[in-house]
């Protein structure tokens, strides 16, 4: 069993609650005090009417057992307010822990994961947890102290039936944890086939206008039902094993009667024990079995929760194959523009298929590199290897004069910024969106970076400033638009790397004039690399490299190699005349 | 149609299935009467008192029977319901799904796929739950009345005390039944909010590593996990408190009794057997009464998630998520059929007039365009970025809501756009097309039947057969979740190939180049030059495209400013001779 697992999982984050669990722990012992007081006003009522007692001391006994379960009825409600409560400050605990880890993890683990997979996995499987949180100790610890207290109780009445209460139980118990793993597999397999049927709906949804523009509707109807298929074969089968419990219970329950009744019946018989006494007997039976069927509706949530601990122990036990260095070795890296140097890099995604060949080159500090190169050429690799996003398969990169790999990420991370094409907007507010949810920047500081990037006037079109919401996927703004808005992110923050991959490819030539300047005053002081299609936007840069194929055919100053007239940039540049300034290098290969 | 109806014509899928569910059920939850009447029988034995005459171990094995039997009828019940949810499951997350995929109209999500999600999966759940309520209230309403009676037959006046606290279970469950609804819709917002933050933060992870923004995303997600605490701890508490007065009102029902019957009990008019007879089924009762007060709770929280369905589908008819469709449980479902090209389909003209469409959130959108896509034609709508480019495309294929205006195909006014304006009429292309996480070639194909040389040309026009051969898998790639394993280039191609291997008459796409170099994007114009006898109708503010447009509609804050050739535009108006940028001579160069 893996029950080492759950203790480590509940100590870990019941732990921080324990003044709150254990106020709960008294909540529920009081409760137990009164499930156990209440039969006996019962035994006294019937073992009274049998005497002849007066009927106010019955009427009395009657009263007694109403007052002793209003006492309870107010303790079960706020064990079960005190539960909730912490059962889901417990469960938000392990999805945060859960979703920073899977954050951290890196991009080759993303590359397999549909976005509603994880969506199921982070919130699906640990919801499924709530339960086993909140109620699994207090109840099952309850329950098991509730079932000695009738033992004891029971035994104290007459010792022959102590001893038949305490065989039902043990023999319960034996089975029950026979039982106990009976659904485990069969559950995970459940949870693992919704978690791909979300991830398929979560994608095809992302993709309605293209699936239905272009006629793929029916395909992807089609599609959805092998899924849902699948989702009911194993659905059925776990929920078919989680009911066995249910089979078993009842059965074991109807045997419980039958011992309390039987065996109570040859003493009442025989003289030992009165009327009311099997009474007694009786309602702790209906007690014990209250208390069992407890336990197996923990045990089968308990399937759930073994199931959902198995899938995020599972995605926690991932461990990131890049680590950052041992703190004594970490490095730092330099205040101000940054030296960028690749040392004989190659590199591979697979392992087979080199992306990135033999690269050896540096970029001093301050100068601004133009990487021209058709796409697949290996540039934007080049810029995922110097945020550390992979690391090189041969060779190092250097960036400060320090090997990516002797440095902090976060450090390095901060250092460098990037303008990407794609950028990825929130269903959050425009401040959050810029900032990225960093609260320490303040609404001054943003307002700044707008004005000096000469977005008032677009900034002013927007409904509520700072608090306006962008709606889900972006919508409202323009592709365009998203983009100043990924630049006014660079501009937030002081980095000494600078890096544009292809950063104006969905600006019009009129708004990308409107943020030459802008990205002039970026490039101030720092070092750049601009990758680019179109020569007009490397045109700044202080040296041009072109790769192909992942190799450098062709590295120098961007003034030498214009005037020398066989190189593949003078050439570009003389065709680019010819045709227009958008031209690019492949063209001159051809 | 009201929430009930929508449960019957849903259970109606598979009635008699249904009907051999709720029968199971109804004996299941109706034997407890047997078990009450034998454990009466016992106590009367046991007391001495007059009884039916059978000894106590023929009662003891009549009561284990009794069990048995009921144990059995469940194995079969659990297997029957279970089969009956994920059917009725499947149905719902069906019929949604097609109506989103191929029902007439525009469709957009309320929110992000991710808030979608959770409707599809916590929504429908919902009202699964209120029919599983209806397949156990035929035998549990049995078992009220039956109990009823008997106890009644018994003493009707302790019947009539002992029941108060019970119909006050039901009166407490129906009265708090709205505040329920109310936390219940506050939880599955605040979930669908968390759930839509987990899709945007793994669907961009990159960018979040790149910004160092971890810690920050983290922390947003914590907020919004807390939020959903504070709504979600009362919603259990409410559903908590109801559980826990229900179990002790039964308590209190024994209470009373003993109050009423300590007379009688003493006289020998109320014996030890009709007491035990009461215990049971107070018990009983009180979680039975618990479950009518539950079945209108449960009731209006099926309203609030058949209306949160509905969200997803505003224009669908109320009866369509509920309705019958072929689910295909058993067997794979049929190949799709593929229609083919007829004369009506061929495209003489495609036109708007002055169409007029509006973002609701930010009021923005396009207002009075008109614009004509003749055969063979090659039009290009251009402007500043946000000038409405993308929303005209949109509007015209009919993939958002028009205000106004008309859209016509070979002069005939279309209705609904959006289901006329599909291969092999139209097929399209987005500024950030999707992929899926599947084969390249499926992602391509999406359903259209497989003929390798329609396939090979479509690939060819894209300009994607040098990346098929170096890909590890050629076709047969599996292209990641969003694609993430192509580069933004390679998912552009592919989204064009898809487009191409539709053979459509018009071919409308979207700013198609930003993720491509000039020379790949002047190949595939080049490519689809050669074929004549295709319209495109192209939002772009790139010169490849610019240059060869037959006519060019230039657009600003959403109103159209002019139209026509490059040449006559880069004379007349400042605006294009700014989007098409650089300095003058260039300029007068080309012109």
């Amino acid at each position: 069993m893996r029950i080492g697992r759950y203790g480590d999982v509940l100590v870990t984050y019941l732990r921080p609650q324990w003044v709150r669990g254990t106020l709960l722990g008294v909540i529920i012992l009081g409760s137990i005090a009164m499930q156990l007081l209440n039969p006996q006003f019962v035994k006294n009522f019937i073992d009274g009417a049998e005497a002849g007692s007066p009927v106010e001391t019955l009427v009395g006994f009657g009263l007694l057992f109403l007052g002793a379960t209003v006492i309870n009825q107010i303790l079960t409600v706020l064990a079960a307010w005190q539960g909730a409560h912490v059962g889901w400050v417990a469960t938000n605990a392990l999805r945060r822990d859960l979703a920073a880890h899977i954050v951290r993890l890196e991009m080759s683990f993303h590359n397999n994961r549909t976005p509603g997979e994880l969506i199921e996995r982070v919130d699906g499987d640990i919801t499924a947890l709530a339960n086993f949180f909140s109620q699994f100790v207090v109840r099952v610890a309850g329950a098991a102290i509730l079932i000695v207290g009738v033992v004891v109780v029971v035994s104290l009445e007459d010792w022959r039936m102590g001893l038949g209460v305490s065989l039902y139980a043990l023999v319960t118990f034996v089975v029950l944890y026979k039982m106990k793993d009976v659904a485990m597999s069969a559950t995970e397999q459940e949870r693992e086939a919704s978690a791909t049927a979300y991830g398929f709906i979560e994608e095809r949804l992302a993709g309605i206008e293209d699936i239905r523009a272009n006629g793929g509707g029916r395909f992807a109807l089609r599609s959805l039902q092998l899924v849902l298929r699948q989702m009911l074969l194993r659905g059925r089968r776990a929920w078919m094993r989680r009911s066995r419990f249910w089979f078993v219970l009842i059965t074991l329950f109807s045997l419980g009667d039958v011992v309390a009744l039987g065996l109570g019946s040859e003493l009442l018989f025989s003289g030992v024990i009165s009327l009311g006494s099997i009474f007694l007997f009786y309602l702790y039976a209906q007690t014990l079995w209250e208390m069992v069927e407890q336990i197996i509706q923990q045990m089968a949530d308990l399937q759930k929760a073994g199931a959902g601990i198995e899938r995020v122990s599972a995605l926690m036990a991932i461990e990131p194959q890049m680590s950052d260095p041992v703190e004594q070795k970490q490095q730092t890296i330099p205040e101000g523009a940054l030296a960028v140097e690749f040392r004989d890099l190659s590199f591979s995604y697979n392992g087979e298929e080199m992306i990135l060949r033999d690269l050896d080159f540096r970029l001093e500090p301050g100068r601004v590199l133009g990487l021209l190169g058709r796409t697949g050429s290996g540039k934007t690799t080049m810029t995922r290897l110097l945020f550390r996003l992979y690391d090189p398969t041969r060779g190092a990169v250097r960036v400060g004069d320090v090997d990516l790999r002797d440095v902090e990420r976060k450090l390095l991370r901060s250092r460098i910024a990037m303008v990407t094409q794609e950028v990825q907007l929130f269903h959050a507010s425009v401040r959050d969106n810029l900032t990225f949810f960093d609260r320490t920047i303040s609404d001054e500081a943003i307002m700044e970076v707008i004005d000096d990037l000469g977005l008032s006037a677009w900034f002013g079109r927007l409904s509520e400033g700072l608090d306006t919401i962008l709606s889900a996927g972006g919508g409202g703004l323009s592709a365009g638009e998203g983009q100043l808005l990924a630049f006014t992110r660079v501009f937030l923050h002081d980095p000494g790397l600078v890096i544009l991959d292809e950063p104006s490819s969905r600006l019009d030539p009129a708004t990308e004039r409107l943020l030459e300047s802008a990205m002039s005053k970026l490039l101030e002081n720092r070092t750049g690399i601009i990758i680019a299609h179109r020569l007009a936007t490397v045109a700044r840069a202080d040296e041009i490299m072109i790769l192909d194929e992942g190799r450098i055919i062709e590295h120098g100053e961007t003034g030498a190699l214009k005037n020398k007239p066989d190189s593949r940039f003078a050439q570009l540049l003389k065709t680019a005349g010819m045709i227009d300034e958008s031209a690019s290098v492949e063209e001159i290969e051809r | 149609m009201t929430t009930l109806q929508s449960l019957i014509r849903l259970a109606r899928y598979r009635p008699w299935f249904f009907l051999v569910t709720c029968m199971a059920w109804g004996v299941f939850h109706s034997i407890p009467i047997l078990l009450a009447l034998l454990i009466r029988e016992i106590f009367n034995v046991l007391g001495s008192e007059p009884g039916i005459g059978l000894d106590l171990w023929t009662l003891l094995a009549l009561l284990v029977a009794t069990s048995v039997a009921r144990v059995s009828v469940m194995v079969g019940g659990v297997w029957l319901w279970s089969t009956a949810y994920y059917t009725l499951i499947s149905l719902l997350r069906r019929n949604l799904f097609d109506w989103i995929m191929t029902g007439p109209g525009t469709h957009r999500l309320p929110g992000s796929p991710g808030d979608a999600v959770t409707r599809f999966r916590d929504d429908t759940h919902e009202v699964l739950m209120s029919l599983e309520n209806w397949t156990d209230f035929t035998g549990i309403a049995m078992m009220v009345v039956g109990s009823v009676v008997i106890m009644a037959g018994i003493d009707a006046e302790v019947t009539a005390v002992a029941m108060i606290p019970l119909v006050g279970i039901l009166i407490f469950s129906y009265a708090v039944s709205d505040r329920v609804q109310h936390y219940r819709r506050a939880t599955l917002e605040a979930t669908g909010r968390i759930t839509s933050f987990i899709g945007e933060v793994f669907g961009g992870v990159q960018a979040v590593k790149v910004a160092t923004a971890e810690e920050d995303v983290i922390r947003h997600f914590e907020d919004l996990n807390e939020e959903r605490r504070g709504v979600a701890v009362r919603d259990v508490l409410f559903s908590s408190l109801m559980r826990a007065v229900n179990t002790n009102m039964a308590f209190v029902g024994m209470g009373l009794v003993m109050v009423m019957i300590a007379g009688k009990m003493r006289g020998g008019s109320f014996s030890t057997g009709d007491f035990a007879l009461f215990v049971f089924f107070l018990q009983r009762l009180s979680w039975n009464m618990f479950f009518l007060g539950d079945l209108i709770a449960q009731h209006k929280r099926t309203a609030v998630s058949l209306e949160r369905l509905g969200e997803l589908v505003p224009a669908a008819p109320a009866a369509k998520i509920v309705e019958s469709a072929p689910l295909y449980m058993k067997g794979d479902p049929p190949d799709i059929p593929i229609r083919d090209k007829n004369e009506a389909d061929r495209l003489e003209s495609f036109e708007i007039r002055d169409l007029v469409s509006t973002y609701p959130d930010s009021g923005r959108g396009i207002d009075g365009v008109s614009l004509r896509v003749g055969r063979g034609e090659f039009v290009v709508v251009t402007g500043t970025i946000g000038s409405g480019k993308t929303t005209l495309l949109r509007a015209a294929l009919g993939l958002i809501e028009r205000e106004s205006g008309e859209i016509l195909w070979n002069g005939e006014r279309l209705t609904d756009p959006a289901e006329v304006l599909v291969p092999p009429r139209v097929a399209y292309t987005s500024q950030a097309p999707r992929l899926f996480s599947d084969s390249l070639q499926r992602n391509i194909l999406l359903g259209q039947r497989q003929e390798e040389e329609r396939l090979e040309e479509a690939i060819n026009l894209a300009v994607l057969d040098h990346d098929v051969r170096t890909l590890e898998g050629g076709l047969d790639t599996r292209v990641g979740p969003r694609g993430v394993k192509l580069s933004g280039g390679q998912v552009q191609r592919s989204a064009a190939a898809r487009m191409f291997v539709r053979e459509a008459e018009l071919l409308v796409i979207d700013d198609l180049s930003s993720a491509l170099d000039v020379e790949t994007e002047r190949l595939l114009w080049e490519r689809l030059f050669e074929r004549r006898d295709v319209a495109c109708l192209v939002a772009s503010h790139r010169r490849a495209a610019l240059t060869r447009a037959d006519r060019i509609l230039l657009l600003d804050g959403g109103r159209p400013v002019a139209e026509g050739s490059l040449d006559e535009l880069l004379k007349s108006q400042p605006l294009m001779r700014e989007l098409w940028s650089g300095g003058g001579d260039e300029v007068e160069e080309l012109v």
